[in-house]
């Protein structure tokens, strides 16, 4: 009995040894698979991903789902909050809402909206497709009610009409446009009048901006990562950890920039920050990295070309995984790699910086994860080691009363 | 005949400890399978390039038809091998490779970003099919030196090679988004049997279309990944 007994604890024990239960990821927890998703934000004490296949949303501790409403199946490029409004970019206009389950509008309608950014209760629009000869940026001061210009003619408004995909809206400054392709644009209202492409950018594809600690600007292109010190008039290459790096997304955290790449990884730093601004990895080896959103410290939400990640998570500030987040397998970052491929490899989208800085979520325990790497959900791993478990306590009950038919040990 | 309770605890744990292992998802049903595509097409290079500076911005086209296998693309049962296009009949327009713009360094590496389209490019047909990737070798116009950089095919003077990520635009709500990974090649091309760039043999048309020293680049492209 002692052995069968040991048997059934060895297994259990060894089943829910860390590493083969992962009840504690060691890696980025993926969320959410099979999306491409391509906008983050924190509104509500909500957040909410879009995604190709439509938006998504999460009480923080809780279960990612599709959220209510006519974005159930868009495909949603962009997301930004002015004011009490959260407004979701998708490629028929914008949608707002004020409590994340009644919409309304759209409005731009028609238009393919790539980017969003938001100031106080203004917000940019930028519009566009790879097509080009559609690119245009519009403004709106009433929670994305109407907006301005009323008929965008990207030439007539200074904008070379490729697509817009990157926007960056402050209290104070010009707002940047950034173009796919054409350098960044700069405009005193955000309502036309748009004048560049600025000096610097000598990699013109600009995918993200944002503001660093020490107050300059940021932007990341498909080269470089580029910084400017006179609110965007010109433009220098800012140093990164990656040789001609793919920054693909931007965004705000406290004290810090975080920035996603192409290749597959997050790092958190830039100029002003902790430890003479120098750029420290916080996530790696995921797809090509979308979007990222600061949830709390030291932890990001990640969009990548094939799912949503939580990076840093040993709580669950980002949520727990969709039901059944890990039945796609999660393409790997890079693939086909000849043999002088330096290794990288990602996509771009319409992808809009994120729109909102560090978010105040509450941190709840995650009993269970999964780490980008395992091919089923932790709750499997869960069962198994209870299953595992059960048997051996059968085992020993069995051992202890007897089979079926034979007297319990005891009885005369 | 009647087990010894010992033993069937020990059947009992070993079971549940096999038949709970998750050592792979394949046993997963639902899981989506591979899907493969190979495009074999004709393009004139790269055009509109601009900037003499140290960077290169171009744009450029490749057309062509499907594989002509019976499979046909999305159905192609094994991944495409680089060179399988050689052995390929041109079968007509249906499919454009468009690379809206890209940016070459001087180490003849950069990144590309462009569309293709084309009924047969997506199962629904509806979804427009982005990619956005690394060039790993540029050597056309000036500077460039083509054939140095091989590839398996070996038969290959090739001008320009990327990879990256794939991915339709929409499709995921019902189904049809295909994503994966793409592999190109530009390269011009001469079988053993040619002459002057005549095909003598006719054992396919590509070495006609684009050979070695011509206006034309034969292009490939293997996509691999799978749909959801």
């Amino acid at each position: 009995m002692k052995r069968a007994l040991a048997i059934g604890a060895a297994l259990a024990c060894g089943l829910a040894a860390p590493g083969l239960l992962p009840a504690h990821a060691a890696g980025p927890t993926l969320l959410l698979a099979g999306r491409r998703v391509q906008a983050l934000a924190a509104f509500g004490g909500m957040l909410y991903a879009g995604t190709d296949g439509g938006l998504f949303s999460a009480h923080p501790g809780g279960p990612w789902a599709p959220a209510a409403g006519p974005l159930a199946n868009g495909n949603v490029n962009a997301l930004a909050a002015p004011g009490g409004v959260l407004l979701a970019g998708y490629d028929g206009g914008v949608l707002a809402t004020s409590d994340g389950a009644h919409w309304s509008g759209p409005t731009l309608s028609g238009q393919p909206v790539a980017s969003l950014s938001a100031a106080g209760g203004t917000a940019l629009a930028g519009t566009g497709t790879s097509a080009g000869g559609n690119g245009a940026v519009y403004r709106s001061d009433d929670g994305g009610r109407s907006w301005q210009p009323a008929v965008g003619l990207p030439a007539a408004e200074g904008l070379p009409g490729s697509e817009v995909q990157a926007l960056l809206l402050r209290p104070a400054g010009p707002a940047l446009a950034g173009t796919a392709g054409d350098g960044v644009y700069r405009s005193t209202t955000g309502a036309g009048s748009w004048t560049g492409p600025a000096a610097g950018v000598e990699y013109p594809w600009v995918t993200s901006f944002a503001v660093a600690a020490d107050g300059s600007l940021l932007a990341g292109t498909d080269n470089l990562l580029y910084r400017s010190t006179d609110a965007g008039a010109s433009w220098a290459e800012a140093p990164f950890p990656q040789q001609f790096p793919w920054i693909q997304a931007l965004a705000p955290e406290q004290g810090a920039v975080v920035a996603g790449t192409f290749d597959g990884a997050v790092y958190s730093g830039g100029p002003g920050a902790a430890g003479g601004g120098a750029w420290h990895e916080v996530a790696g080896g995921l797809p090509e990295v979308l979007a990222v959103l600061a949830i709390a410290p030291g932890q990001y939400l990640v969009g990548t070309g094939d799912g949503l990640f939580c990076a840093g998570c040993t709580t669950a500030a980002g949520g727990r995984p969709a039901s059944g987040a890990a039945a796609a397998t999660p393409r790997p970052a890079a693939s086909l790699p000849p043999p002088s491929a330096r290794p990288a490899t990602g996509e771009q989208a319409g992808v809009a910086p994120s729109p909102t800085s560090t978010a105040s979520i509450p941190i709840t325990p995650v009993p269970v994860s999964t780490a980008p790497g395992s091919s089923l959900p932790g709750w499997v791993y869960a069962v198994v080691a209870l299953v595992v478990t059960l048997a051996g306590i059968c085992g020993a009950w069995w051992l202890r009363t007897g089979a079926p038919g034979r007297p319990p040990r005891g009885d005369p | 005949m009647r087990l010894r309770p010992r033993t069937v605890a020990g059947i009992a744990g070993i079971v549940a400890l096999v038949g709970g292992v998750p050592a792979t998802a394949a046993s997963q049903a639902g899981k989506p399978q591979p899907q493969y595509a190979l495009l074999c097409g004709v393009s004139q290079g790269p055009m509109g390039t601009r900037g003499s500076g140290p960077n290169t911005h171009f744009s450029m086209t490749a057309q062509g038809g499907k594989n002509s296998s019976p499979d046909g693309e999305y159905d192609v049962k094994t991944q495409p091998n680089k060179g399988d296009c050689d052995s390929q009949q041109n079968s007509g327009g249906n499919f454009t490779w468009a690379v809206g713009h890209a940016v070459v360094r001087p180490n003849e590496q950069g990144t590309e970003h462009a569309n293709a389209t084309g009924t047969s490019m997506v199962i629904s047909g509806t979804y427009a099919v982005t990619f956005n990737g690394r060039i790993n070798e540029y050597d056309f116009g000036a500077g460039g030196d083509p054939g140095s950089f091989t590839d398996a095919s070996g038969t290959r003077t090739v001008y320009y090679d990327s990879f990256g990520p794939f991915n339709t635009e929409g499709g995921a709500q019902v189904g049809n988004h295909f994503r994966g990974n793409y592999r190109t090649e530009y390269y011009q091309f001469s079988d053993s049997d040619d002459v002057a760039g005549h095909d003598l043999v006719s054992d396919n048309d590509r070495d006609e279309s684009c050979p070695v020293g011509g206006m034309n680049y034969c292009f490939e492209a293997i996509l691999s990944g799978q749909i959801n």
